[in-house]
C-alpha cells in the first residue's frame, strides 16, 4: 500500500476532514460563522462540543513533520450564526493541527512452528510534534494475503474492514513519543522481500469509522 | 511510514507442505475417501534415518488407510504416524496419504508435522519438528 503525490494527500485530507467533521451543529455553525460572517450579536455557542473537536489530519508517515494545516470547511447550507469569541477560538484551534510522525523497524518472520505459522514483530515509534494532545492516534494498515496482525497488539480499539484494518492507540500528549510493538504472523512459508506501508492520522473518535482506506503500495 | 518484510533463512531440519484433503461422496458402503500429498525436505547436511510424519487427529472421525509409502505406521493416541524411508541431505520426497471416514465431515484445518526420530517406533528427537496445516473438505456433505 502506499500513497500518491501531494495532491492526493491533500484530497485525502479534505475528504477525511469532510467526513470527520461530525463535530456537531455547534461547531459547524461556529466555523461557518468564523468564515462567513464578520459580526453579529447572537450569543456564543456552548463551548463544550468545541472542546471535543479533533480535526482529522491524515499524515502519510513518510511525510515531513510540517504537515499542511487543516481548516474546517463549512457548507453554505449551514446556518449562519454570529461570530463569537468561542468561534474564533475554535477556528484557531482547528488551524493548529497536531503533527504526528512515525518510524518503523523492519519485520523478519522467524522459523515456522508445528502448524507452519511463522511469527515476527516490528516496532513503530509514534511522536506527537504538536502542542496539543492527540486523543485518537489512528493507524491504518492495508490487508494483504501474507501478514496477519495478531490480537496481542496494544490497540485501544481495533477494527477490521474489507480491505484494511485500523488500530486506535492511547492518546498521545504534546511532545510525547511512544513505541508500539506490532506482532505479526503468516502462514506463508517464505517469499521475497516486500515493502509494507501504513498510515497514521488523527481520528475523530475511537471508532475511526470515517477513515478511508489507504491505497495499496 | 513503511517497513520491509522478509523471512529468516530456515535453520530447521525439515520443510513440509501438504495439499488440501477433499473427501469424495460416500461409496456403496457409505465410506468417504480422500488423500493429501505431503512433501518433506531435509534441509540439513546430514541424512535423516527416520523421518516421521504425524497427522494430528483434531477430533475428526477419519482413519488412515493404505499408507504404502511408509516404512512403519503407528498411532500415538489419536494421531497417526508414518516413518518414511531415510532422507539424504537436501532430498525432497512427496508421499500420498489416503484417509477415509464413515461420517459427515465438516470443513476444518488439519495439522501435520515431520520430525526426526532415533528409531522406527516414534522416539522423536526434540527440536526437529516443523509442521503445516491443510484444509479438509467434504463437498458432498455440504
Amino acid at each position: 500500500m502506499g500513497y500518491g503525490g501531494k495532491a492526493m494527500n491533500t484530497k485525502l485530507r479534505r475528504g477525511i476532514l469532510a467526513a470527520v467533521i461530525t463535530l456537531g451543529a455547534t461547531l459547524a455553525t461556529a466555523t461557518a460563522a468564523a468564515g462567513m460572517s464578520g459580526s453579529g450579536t447572537t450569543a456564543a455557542p456552548d463551548p463544550a462540543p468545541a472542546e471535543r473537536i479533533t480535526v482529522a489530519e491524515p499524515v502519510a508517515l513518510d511525510a515531513p513533520a510540517e504537515a499542511e494545516p487543516v481548516v474546517a470547511e463549512a457548507t453554505a447550507e449551514a446556518p449562519v450564526p454570529a461570530r463569537t469569541e468561542a468561534a474564533t477560538e475554535t477556528e484557531a484551534r482547528s488551524k493548529k493541527a497536531a503533527v504526528l510522525t512515525a518510524t518503523a523497524t523492519d519485520l523478519v518472520y522467524g522459523q515456522p512452528g508445528l502448524t507452519g505459522l511463522r511469527k515476527g514483530s516490528n516496532v513503530i515509534t509514534i511522536t506527537n510534534h504538536g502542542t496539543e494532545r492527540v486523543e485518537f492516534p489512528l493507524l491504518t494498515f492495508q490487508v494483504n494475503e501474507r501478514d496477519v496482525l495478531t490480537q496481542d497488539v496494544d490497540c485501544t480499539f481495533m477494527a477490521m474492514r474489507a480491505t484494511y484494518f485500523t488500530c486506535v492507540i492511547d492518546p498521545l500528549a504534546a511532545g510525547e513519543s511512544r513505541e508500539l510493538l506490532l506482532p505479526w504472523q503468516t502462514v506463508q512459508p517464505s517469499g521475497p522481500v516486500a515493502k509494507v506501508r501504513a498510515r497514521l492520522e488523527q481520528a475523530s473518535d475511537r471508532e475511526a469509522r470515517r477513515s478511508p482506506a489507504p491505497r495499496a503500495g | 511510514m513503511s517497513w520491509k518484510v522478509s523471512f529468516a533463512r530456515l535453520t530447521g531440519v525439515f520443510t513440509i507442505k501438504a495439499t488440501p484433503l477433499v473427501y469424495s461422496a460416500p461409496d456403496q458402503v457409505g465410506i468417504r475417501h480422500g488423500s493429501t500429498r505431503v512433501t518433506i525436505k531435509n534441509l540439513s547436511a546430514e541424512a535423516v534415518r527416520y523421518p516421521t510424519v504425524t497427522f494430528q487427529s483434531n477430533g475428526a472421525a477419519a482413519v488412515f488407510a493404505d499408507w504404502s509409502g511408509c516404512v512403519q505406521t503407528f498411532n500415538v493416541s489419536w494421531d497417526a504416524a508414518c516413518v518414511e524411508a531415510p532422507l539424504a541431505p537436501g532430498e525432497e520426497r512427496t508421499l500420498e496419504f489416503p484417509f477415509q471416514t464413515d461420517g459427515p465431515m465438516t470443513e476444518n484445518d488439519a495439522a501435520v508435522r515431520v520430525e526426526a526420530a532415533t528409531d522406527a517406533h516414534g522416539a522423536v528427537i526434540p527440536g526437529t519438528a516443523v509442521g503445516t496445516t491443510y484444509l479438509v473438505t467434504s463437498p458432498s456433505d455440504n
